[in-house]
């Protein structure tokens, strides 16, 4: 073979090579994700926290209510144990705020992974959590991950108690524990009766139609603690 | 006799009659009747009105506590508080005339002016003590049983005021609250001139009360050009204090549109004094 005919054939055999590369990149990209790969690093991280104490900021926003922002002090303690405190009276959601959204990742389900999007300036893969148990009251849930595992929001829908949906901010908390999360939620607007009330400027007066409204919580969190040996006794 | 005298002489005779201390009696057993109750069935109370944002949120701290005690308390001030005022006040000047002591107390070194005007202070400051009572004893027993904390107010919406955001706010309800009662004095006071015998002013009193209330309640359309000119539409802004952010120009409109109808019931009843035949 000449030389210059043998160059020919290596320059060919290197392009042909470098194409398989590219198009081989390119053809994994485009396989869909494991959905279970994507919760999993999240459910781990998770199971590593015990227990936490935090403070917490609170701030309701709902139609119908006025509180003014609260300082809280929150607990949590695996699996399930979620307990406040705070000084006078406070309310919080009783979804999202207590790991509910983990609670889920632990019991038995179907994820789907459903591809990817930009959420709070950050690319994210979304999973689509279902679970098998036909009498949980969650019907579907739809995760956005961060590629450091941090989820970054939730929508969850109910059988018995409408939507919420979760949005998550971060900092640099131990466990990717948030720094803050919005909790936008249904909640059925209060029909409080007149003798209850005592309101007698409203009798007579045309009420609102509407049975539900939409609420907006706000935690924000500070001063984690984490595995702390927490006692069970704080929870009673 | 100077203008001090006549008032103490006044004070003195509401103070040494029984029917006084009704209204008294009355206050205590009242306030202590809704305090225990709520002791009893306040939690239950409490559930059912908050039942539905229970489903919704976890609560932490307790909302039953000596301001709720209160409040409630107060939201009762519009039915029985105006009849103990007129119940002495409407007996001022017609019990006089039906004992028939009214032209020998004329006869006395006192103008009518002045007599007319020790009275009605008379009756002022015993509708301030009624009023302070009902206060000190709702806020006084309420710690007692239940202590302090944040308050709930139920009204259109559900405000929770921060405890240390309440006491202010009581005082400014209990002082227009008395201002209240202060028309409710100066109406009966009024009747009182122009009858002779005491049933006739508290039952008119409470009757005008009653039904002023009424058209001031309700949401019918021919009432609402009757309502800016009732004193009662304005008595019920006392819960103005329990807005989130209370309505400063609302509270001292009322306050000012009640202070004008003392002063123009006391000027009715002087003028109409002054010029009465006394014929008992």
């Amino acid at each position: 073979m000449v030389p210059t005919q043998r160059h020919s054939y290596l320059v060919l055999a290197l392009l042909l090579f470098a194409n398989a590369l590219v198009l081989n990149t390119a053809f994994a990209q485009m396989q869909p994700k494991d959905a279970n790969e994507i919760l999993k690093p999240v459910r781990d991280n998770f199971n590593q926290i015990k227990d936490y104490t935090a403070n917490a900021h609170i701030n309701v926003n709902v139609d119908f209510v006025r509180i003014p922002d609260k300082d809280a002090t929150v607990y949590f303690k695996q699996p399930d144990k979620f307990r406040f405190k705070a000084e006078g009276f406070a309310m919080l959601p009783k979804r999202g705020v207590n790991a509910t959204v983990m609670q889920l990742l632990q019991g038995n389900y179907t994820a789907i992974y459903a591809g990817s999007a930009n959420v709070n300036n950050t690319q994210t893969d979304i999973v689509k959590v279902l679970p098998t148990d036909a009498n949980d009251d969650v019907i579907l849930s739809t995760f956005w991950i961060d590629a450091k595992h941090q989820i970054q929001r939730v929508e969850t829908t109910t059988r018995n108690n409408g939507s919420y949906n979760l949005d998550f901010n971060y900092a640099t908390n131990p466990f990717n524990l948030p720094q803050q999360i919005v909790i936008n939620f249904d909640v059925e607007k209060m029909n409080i009766p007149l003798g209850l009330s005592m309101d007698l400027d409203s009798f007579g007066k045309k009420k609102d139609d509407k049975k539900s409204t939409r609420g907006v919580v706000t935690v924000t969190y500070a001063n984690y603690k984490v595995n702390t040996g927490l006692s069970d006794s704080v929870f009673k | 006799m100077t203008l001090l005298s006549a008032i103490q002489l006044e004070l003195y005779k509401i103070f040494s009659r029984p029917r006084t201390y009704i209204a008294f009696a009355v206050i205590v057993v009242l306030v202590c009747a809704i305090q225990f109750g709520v002791y009893a069935e306040g939690q239950t109370m409490l559930d059912m009105a908050t039942q539905n944002l229970k489903d919704t949120f976890d609560f932490s701290g307790n909302l039953l506590n000596g301001y709720f005690t209160s409040f409630m308390i107060l939201n009762t001030l519009w039915v029985h508080i105006p009849f103990l005022v007129a119940l002495v006040t409407g007996d001022l000047l017609s019990g006089e005339a039906a004992s028939g002591t009214l032209r020998l107390l004329l006869t006395r070194s006192i103008s009518r002016t002045e007599w007319v005007v020790a009275k009605f202070i008379a009756a002022l400051l015993y509708s301030i003590v009624l009023v302070l009572l009902l206060g000190v004893l709702s806020l006084v027993i309420g710690k007692m049983l239940f202590g302090f904390g944040d308050l709930i107010v139920i009204r259109n919406t559900i405000n929770i005021l921060p405890e240390s955001d309440v006491l202010w706010r009581f005082y400014g309800a209990f002082a227009f609250g008395l201002l209240a009662m202060c028309v409710v004095a100066a109406l009966s006071f009024f009747f009182s001139a122009l009858s002779d015998n005491s049933i006739g002013p508290i039952v008119g009193t409470m009757g005008v009360v009653i039904a002023f209330t009424v058209f001031s309640t309700l949401d019918v359309s021919i009432f609402h050009l009757m309502k800016p000119f009732l004193f009662t539409t304005y008595m019920g802004d006392w819960k103005t204090f329990f807005d989130f952010q209370p309505d400063y120009g609302k509270i001292f409109r009322s306050a000012f549109v009640l202070l004008a109808h003392v002063i123009a019931l006391f000027l009715f009843t002087l003028l109409w004094f002054r010029r009465k035949d006394i014929l008992t």
